[in-house]
């Protein structure tokens, strides 16, 4: 299989949460490769850190981060990307990657994932923005598209123009996260396939699995349900259109043992032989939220 | 609005409560797209969703304040420090470093004995709380080589260490001057809604880091005093010896005979080293 951008189709890979941490120190991952949230290692040098540097002495590690802010008015944290840089340098990810959004202006981090409009000055400001951003971390960048609850009236690009003409010009490489084109497409009223199908398949490095909540007649990305069946169809749409990426299934809330997470990764494989889970999205009368934060271990004596 | 500095700056303010009375539904429907769900409520979604998972970051950072407050009155503060404060690192492992201090500032100015310890109390439990995060978390001895020279325990205790000794505290080091005993409160195999505030107790804490595991330690006055020089940039056991008689009334003499013994015990709890 070819590489994409120089990386490898590392297989079936599970996002790493600190509930499974210990469990991993002692047991065999199963799965083929780990994504970790990079703002959670910046700055840690405890336990987590440790476990990680263990956990990637056997299994490849990407880094994904959600503190770019890459389609911000604000400025770039050079102080963010050096110890991005610093962390890269260490763990040796296969790729970095984060998310098309902004996160906030004037010194404020929302830590959300804000939708960005989708005009030319965007456009321009991204790709000035992305290129700079691998000049300094020496490495191309990988972007997700974003779950989004909005979209503004001035944007004149659909998102997946907007991420192919980004790709195209900054050279930066994609992250398609099937979960947020469906609960996007659900959100806006378009054909999500119409969404995949149209993109530059040449450049999507990996790909992206999670099952959202029904919250009031939105889709919200929570990251705390298993996928359900329409995302498992749109995985097989792309898998078959990139001729096969890396998969990652997130799962941040609710999470469940590591074997049934496992379990739950691995229905990849048969979606790949036409055998497609039965899960619809469940609804919600409270709104809850994605927070893939590691929750700090405090091991007392 | 069409620049993208322009719907930033007002998205923002829509979610981090500065909006400022701004019309929200009228400039939501100039702004944003309806497709079937008003562009107000598009926006709210983002505007909960920036509170709930700020929320949860405080709520994770702080169980047991927020346990013996009661989720309503953790949950004031919290709002507010949320939206008077905010985040401004990239980091939600920064998020709560100001919130002790926070609730301080919200406290009103307490009359008698009594009310001040009911403010204090909650304050104190926040800073250990905070502080037990960056202990976890910041730079520990782990690491460090194990150089094979000079140890605190040989040189104290087999070749009587010098003043001019270089010593360090781990980064992790964190100190703490509190007014009641926070240790014995928070290892009280009592559930916590049981628990009333402990009597008043001047306690020198220290939390500390080995093998990434935490270790909370009470301090005499004058290790605490030494700890905290030597944290501070004292770069020698001298300096800081030099300045203990400003902050403690306890002989110097004393201090250097009970050295002998408190050195091994901060070697073990990786509280100091030689530095390299």
């Amino acid at each position: 299989m070819s590489k994409r951008l120089g990386m490898p189709n590392l297989g079936l890979g599970l996002g790493l949460r600190s509930k499974h941490i210990s469990y991993l120190l002692q047991n065999d991952p199963i799965v083929d490769w780990f994504e970790v949230i990079s703002e959670n290692y910046i700055d840690n040098y405890g336990f987590h850190r440790h476990a990680l540097d263990r956990i990637a002495e056997r299994v490849p590690i990407v880094m994904h981060g959600v503190s770019m802010s890459i389609g911000s008015t604000a400025p770039l944290n050079m102080e963010y990307l050096q110890k991005l840089k610093t962390l890269a340098a260490q763990l040796k990810p296969a790729w970095v990657s984060d998310h098309l959004c902004w996160t906030g202006i004037q010194h404020v981090n929302t830590h959300d994932l804000l939708p960005i409009a989708l005009t030319e000055e965007s456009l321009a400001h991204v790709i000035q923005r992305v290129i700079q951003v691998q000049d300094f971390l020496e490495r191309p960048l990988i972007l997700e598209n974003p779950s989004t609850y909005l979209e503004y009236q001035c944007s004149t690009f659909t998102e997946w123009d907007f991420l192919s003409e980004l790709s195209r010009a900054s050279g930066c490489g994609l992250l398609l996260d099937v979960n947020n084109v469906y609960v996007s497409a659900n959100n806006h009223g378009y054909d999500p396939y119409t969404y995949i199908q149209q993109l530059p398949h040449e450049r999507i490095v990996q790909i992206h699995l999670a099952g959202p909540t029904d919250y009031q007649g939105f889709l919200i990305d929570t990251h705390d349900k298993p996928v359900p069946t329409e995302v498992w169809q749109l995985y097989k749409e792309a898998q078959e259109l990139t001729g096969g990426v890396s998969t990652l299934l997130e799962w941040d809330a609710n999470i469940p043992e590591y074997e049934d997470l496992v379990e739950e990764l691995m229905k990849a494989k048969r979606v790949m032989c036409n055998e497609f889970p039965q899960v619809q999205v469940s609804g919600v009368d409270d709104l809850s939220v994605s927070n893939p934060l590691v929750r700090t271990n405090i091991e007392m004596a | 609005m069409t620049r993208l500095e322009d719907i930033q700056a007002w998205f923002q303010a829509q979610l981090i409560g500065k909006a400022n009375g701004q019309l929200l539904e009228e400039d939501a429907d100039q702004l944003i797209k309806s497709n079937g769900f008003a562009p107000a409520q598009r926006l709210r979604v983002y505007a909960t969703g920036y509170y709930l998972r700020l929320l949860e970051c405080l709520q994770g950072d702080f169980p047991m304040l927020r346990e013996f407050l009661t989720d309503e009155v953790f949950g004031f503060f919290a709002k507010g420090y949320i939206y008077s404060v905010g985040s401004q690192s990239y980091s939600l492992l920064d998020f709560s470093q100001q919130f002790p201090a926070f609730m301080l500032r919200m406290t009103p100015p307490a009359q008698d004995e009594e009310t001040w310890q009911q403010y204090r109390f909650p304050y104190e439990l926040a800073c250990i709380e905070r502080l037990l995060i960056e202990t976890a978390t910041a730079p520990g001895f782990e690491n460090m080589a194990n150089h094979g020279g000079p140890s605190l325990l040989q040189g104290s205790v087999w070749l009587g260490i010098r003043d001019e000794t270089p010593i360090q505290t781990p980064a992790c080091l964190r100190l703490m001057e509190a007014n009641f005993d926070l240790c014995a409160f928070m290892d009280d195999p009592v559930p916590l809604a049981q628990r009333g505030i402990p009597p008043l107790c001047k306690t020198y804490l220290a939390l500390s880091r080995r093998n990434y595991r935490i270790h909370k330690t009470i301090l005499e006055p004058w290790q605490y005093h030494l700890l905290r020089l030597v944290a501070e940039g004292s770069p020698t056991l001298g300096a800081a010896l030099e300045k203990i008689p400003d902050l403690i009334q306890k002989p110097v003499n004393e201090i250097r005979a009970d050295l002998l013994f408190f050195l091994p015990f901060c070697e073990q709890q990786q509280l100091l080293s030689i530095t390299n």
